[in-house]
C-alpha cells in the first residue's frame, strides 16, 4: 500500500466519521462554551468579546429583564452555567436549590475583595444598610442556610456594585444640595404630579417609594428592609392614593426604558441607575443623579454557579469569575459609574484622572469618557455624592426580597 | 359675461369650500372612530388584566380562553388604529403594539407557570408526600427497636409539618414558611442518617436512601411550585400590570391627541364656514352691485344713442344740416339708424333752398298783409280797393 492510498483511506475514514458523527467532530473543533444569564447591566458585548479573547473560550450572554432572568434561573438551573444579578436574587435561588456554593479557595482575587461584601461596611464608621446586605447572604453555613459567619463556601461571587437613587432634570426641578436638600420625598412631591417614573421591580422600586413615604413623614417602618404585612398594606394605601391622583407617569423595566422616558420629556424625576443618568447627560439632558439625605438604596452584583453545571463548565465558570476580578472588567464598568469588589486591581486599567473622578470623587482634570468613549464629565466636574467610601457609608437599604415579597406582589 | 365670470368664480369657490368642509367632516369621522378604537383598546386591556387575575386565582382554562379572545380583539383594534394613521398616531400605536406584544408574551408565560404550578400542587407534591409516607410506613413495618421507632415517628411528624407548611404557604404566600419547609427537610435527612447508622447491617436498610431521595424530591416539587407561584404572581401583578398601565396611558395620550385633532378640525370647519359666509356675502353684494351697475350701463348704452338720434332728428326737423356722427358707444343697430338718417338727410330736397323759398314767400305774404291792413284802415277807398290789394 502506497502512502497516497493510506492518506486516501484516512481521508475517507475522516469523511465518514464527519458524516456519521458531526456533533463529535464539531465539539472537538469548537472551544467550550459558557452560558451566562443576567441583565444588561453587566452582560455587555464589549465584556463578552474581551473575555472570549482573554480566556479563549466561547461565551454566550443571555441578557433579560431582572425578573425574567430570575424566574428562569429559579426554575431551570439547566438553562445557565453562571447567573449574574443582584443580591436580592440570592434568597430566591438558594431556596430553589438552583445555585451551588462557590469555593473561595479557587478564587484568585478573593483576598483582594474589600470589606463591603464581607462585613457590610466599607469603613468602620459606615452604617450597615437594612435588608439583604451582601454579607448577610454571602457565606453558606454548615446547616445549609446563608449567613455572615465566614466559611470557604460562598453563595455568590461579589463583583459589580453601586448605590442607586433617582435622577431629575435640573432645568425643571431646582438643583438640590447633595446629602442636604436632595430627598427621596421628591418622588412624591405634588409639583411633580404625572412626571414621576419608578422602576418596575418590587424588590427595588418598593424601597424607593418606601423611602419616599418615610421621608415625607407619611409613615415609619420598623425595619424598612423587612416590612411587615401591616406596613406593606399601609404603604400601598398611600401609594394607591398617589397613583389615583396621577402622581406616576409610568414604571420602567430596563435602563434604556428609563432613559427614553426622560429623553422623550415624559418625566422630570425617576428612580434611576447610574448609567442612565450618565447617558442622559451625554445626550445633553441636564439630569442630576441625586445624593439623598436619607441615604441610598444599594445593590451588590452577584455571580452564581448553577446547581446543574457540569465539571467542564464549572472550570470555565471559575475562569470567568477570576477574569472578572482581574482588573480590565472593573475598569470598564467604572466608566459607567459602577464599582468593583477589588478596586485596586481595576485601578491599573484606569488613568489617574479617571480613578480620582470615579473612585475618589475629585474634580475631573480632563474630559472623562464613558464606556462608549463619549464624554460623561467635563473638566472640573465632580461626581455627585462624592467618593466611593462617602457614598457607601450612606446606605439606607439594600435591594431585598423580603418575607412579604409574595404578599407585596399581590398588592 | 362679467356677471357670469364672477358668478362662476363664486360657485367654484363655494364648491371647493363645501368639498373642503366635507373632507374635514370625513376626517373628523375618521378621527372620532380612532378615539372610539382607543377606548375599545383601553376597555380590552382592563378586561384582560381582570381576566388574568381571575385566571391566576382560579387557574381555569375558560378564563385563559377568554383572555386569548380578548387579546385577539385587542390586536384587531390596534391594527385598525394603525391602519392609514397619521405619523404621530402611528408612532403611538407602534408603542402600544410593543406593550401589547409584551403583555401577550407575559401571559403565555403565565399560562405555562400556572399550569405547571397547578400540576405540582395538585399532583406532584401530593404524590411525593405519599411516596415518602409509604417509604416511612414500609420501614416502620419492620421490627424496630424503641430508638428507631421514635426516629420514625419524628420522621412522620416532620413530613406532616412539611405538608402543613406547604399548604399554609400556598394559602398565605408567607415566604418565611419556605425556610420552615427547608428546615424540616434538613431535619428529616438528619433523622434518616441516624436510622442509617442504626441499621447499617439490616436488609431493609436499602429503604433509607430511597427515603432520603424522596424527601429531597418532595422538597424540590414544593420549591418548584413556590417559584412558579412567584413567577406568575410577578408576571401578572408586575409585568402585565405595567404593560396594561402603559397601554392605558398611551391610549389616553392618543385620545387626547385625537381630541386635539378633532378640535382643530372643528376650528377649521368653523373658520371655513365663516370664510364661506363672508365670501358669499361679499359675492352677493358684488353681484348685486354688478347687476345694478351693468343694468344701468346697459340701459344707458341703449337710451343714450336713441336720445342722440332723437336729437339728430329733432335737429333735422329743425332743418339743421350738420352731418350726423354716430357715437362710438352706439350699438350696431343704432349705428345703422344713424347711417339711415344721414342718407335721409342727404337724399331729401335741399332744405336750404326750400327754406329760402318759403322765407321769401312768407316775407312777401307779410308785406301784402301789411298793405291790405293799411287800406282797411281807410274807410271808403280802402274798402273798394281791398280785394285788389289782396290779390
Amino acid at each position: 500500500m502506497k502512502r497516497r492510498d493510506v492518506l486516501k483511506a484516512g481521508g475517507a475514514g475522516l469523511l465518514l466519521g464527519t458524516a456519521g458523527f458531526p456533533a463529535i467532530v464539531k465539539a472537538l473543533n469548537r472551544p467550550p462554551t459558557l452560558r451566562v444569564v443576567g441583565t444588561h447591566v453587566t452582560l455587555q458585548e464589549p465584556i463578552r468579546r474581551r473575555a472570549e479573547q482573554d480566556l479563549g473560550i466561547n461565551i454566550e450572554f443571555h441578557p433579560g429583564g431582572s425578573a425574567e432572568v430570575l424566574l428562569k434561573a429559579a426554575t431551570d438551573p439547566g438553562a445557565f452555567d453562571l447567573y449574574e444579578q443582584w443580591t436580592n436574587s440570592i434568597r430566591v435561588l438558594w431556596q430553589a436549590n438552583t445555585i451551588r456554593p462557590i469555593d473561595t479557595r479557587r478564587l484568585t482575587y478573593w483576598k483582594d475583595i474589600n470589606n463591603l461584601p464581607k462585613t457590610g461596611k466599607i469603613s468602620p464608621a459606615a452604617r450597615v444598610g437594612q435588608g439583604d446586605a451582601p454579607h448577610r447572604l454571602l457565606y453558606a453555613q454548615p446547616d445549609g442556610t446563608l449567613g455572615h459567619t465566614p466559611t470557604d463556601r460562598i453563595s455568590f461571587l461579589p463583583y459589580a456594585h453601586n448605590v442607586d437613587s433617582f435622577g431629575y432634570r435640573t432645568d425643571v426641578i431646582e438643583e438640590g444640595i447633595p446629602y442636604e436638600t436632595e430627598s427621596w420625598g421628591w418622588l412624591l412631591d405634588k409639583q411633580q404630579r404625572g412626571r414621576v417614573a419608578i422602576i418596575n421591580e418590587p424588590s427595588i422600586g418598593l424601597f424607593d417609594l418606601a423611602l419616599a413615604a418615610q421621608s415625607k413623614g407619611l409613615m415609619q417602618f420598623g425595619d424598612i428592609g423587612n416590612m411587615s404585612r401591616q406596613e406593606v398594606d399601609q404603604l400601598f394605601e398611600i401609594l394607591i392614593d398617589y397613583k389615583r391622583q396621577g402622581q406616576f407617569r409610568g414604571f420602567w423595566s430596563s435602563v434604556p426604558h428609563s432613559v427614553d422616558l426622560m429623553a422623550r420629556n415624559e418625566v422630570d424625576i425617576s428612580s434611576m441607575f447610574s448609567p442612565a443618568a450618565f447617558r442622559l447627560r451625554g445626550m445633553g439632558i441636564p439630569c442630576a443623579y441625586a445624593a439623598p439625605k436619607e441615604g441610598y438604596r444599594a445593590w451588590y452584583g452577584v455571580m452564581c454557579l448553577s446547581s446543574a453545571v457540569n465539571s467542564e463548565r464549572k472550570e470555565l465558570a471559575y475562569a470567568f469569575m477570576n477574569w472578572w476580578l482581574s482588573g480590565w472588567p472593573g475598569a470598564f464598568i467604572a466608566r459607567q459609574g459602577y464599582y468593583i469588589a477589588n478596586p485596586q486591581q481595576a485601578r491599573q486599567y484606569l488613568n489617574a484622572d479617571e480613578w480620582n473622578f470615579w473612585y475618589e470623587g475629585k474634580p475631573a482634570e480632563n474630559s472623562i469618557p464613558g464606556t462608549d468613549g463619549l464624554e460623561v464629565a467635563v473638566p472640573g466636574e465632580v461626581r455627585r455624592g462624592g467618593s466611593y467610601q462617602t457614598r457607601f457609608e450612606r446606605v439606607s437599604v439594600w435591594n431585598t426580597v423580603m418575607d412579604t415579597y409574595e404578599y407585596s406582589l399581590t398588592k | 359675461m362679467v356677471i357670469g365670470l364672477v358668478g362662476g368664480g363664486l360657485a367654484l369657490f363655494m364648491g371647493l369650500a363645501i368639498s373642503n368642509i366635507y373632507a374635514d367632516f370625513r376626517r373628523f369621522n375618521l378621527v372620532s372612530e380612532r378615539v372610539e378604537l382607543g377606548y375599545d383598546l383601553s376597555t380590552q386591556m382592563v378586561i384582560l388584566q381582570r381576566l388574568s387575575e381571575k385566571f391566576i386565582q382560579e387557574g381555569d382554562r375558560f378564563s385563559a380562553d377568554q383572555i386569548d379572545l380578548a387579546l385577539e380583539k385587542a390586536n384587531t383594534v390596534l391594527a385598525m388604529l394603525e391602519d392609514d394613521a397619521s405619523a404621530p398616531i402611528s408612532q403611538r400605536a407602534g408603542i402600544m403594539a410593543v406593550h401589547l406584544n409584551n403583555f401577550q408574551e407575559a401571559f403565555a408565560e403565565v399560562k405555562r407557570q400556572r399550569e405547571r404550578q397547578n400540576q405540582l400542587t395538585n399532583e406532584a407534591i401530593h404524590a411525593q408526600a405519599e411516596l415518602h409516607g409509604n417509604l416511612i410506613d414500609n420501614f416502620a413495618d419492620r421490627a424496630l427497636g424503641a430508638e428507631s421507632a421514635a426516629l420514625v415517628e419524628r420522621l412522620r411528624t416532620s413530613l406532616l409539618q412539611i405538608e402543613g407548611f406547604a399548604r399554609d404557604y400556598f394559602d398565605s404566600l408567607d415566604n418565611a414558611l419556605i425556610r420552615q419547609i427547608r428546615g424540616n427537610v434538613r431535619q428529616s435527612q438528619a433523622l434518616i442518617r441516624q436510622l442509617q447508622a442504626l441499621h447499617q447491617e439490616d436488609a431493609f436498610a436499602g429503604l433509607l436512601p430511597r427515603m432520603d431521595a424522596s424527601i429531597l424530591a418532595y422538597q424540590e416539587a414544593i420549591l418548584e411550585a413556590v417559584q412558579r407561584t412567584r413567577g406568575y404572581l410577578f408576571l401578572v401583578n408586575v409585568v402585565m400590570a405595567a404593560e396594561t398601565y402603559e397601554i392605558l396611558y398611551q391610549s389616553e395620550r392618543l385620545a387626547e391627541e385625537l381630541r386635539q385633532e378633532m378640535l382643530a378640525i372643528e376650528e377649521s370647519v368653523d373658520y371655513k364656514k365663516q370664510q364661506v359666509f363672508v365670501l358669499a356675502l361679499i359675492g352677493s353684494v358684488t353681484m348685486l352691485l354688478l347687476i345694478v351697475g351693468l343694468s344701468y350701463a346697459l340701459g344707458r348704452s341703449i337710451a343714450t344713442p336713441i336720445e342722440n338720434l332723437a336729437g339728430v332728428f329733432r335737429r333735422l326737423a329743425r332743418g339743421e344740416t350738420a352731418p350726423i356722427k354716430p357715437g362710438h358707444e352706439a350699438g350696431y343697430e343704432l349705428q345703422e339708424l344713424s347711417r339711415a338718417s344721414e342718407v335721409f338727410r342727404e337724399k331729401m330736397p335741399k332744405p336750404s333752398n326750400y327754406w329760402k323759398g318759403t322765407a321769401k314767400l312768407v316775407r312777401s305774404w307779410k308785406k301784402r298783409s301789411r298793405n291790405a291792413l293799411r287800406h282797411l284802415k281807410k274807410p271808403t277807398s280802402s274798402c273798394r280797393s281791398f280785394p285788389a290789394l289782396m290779390a
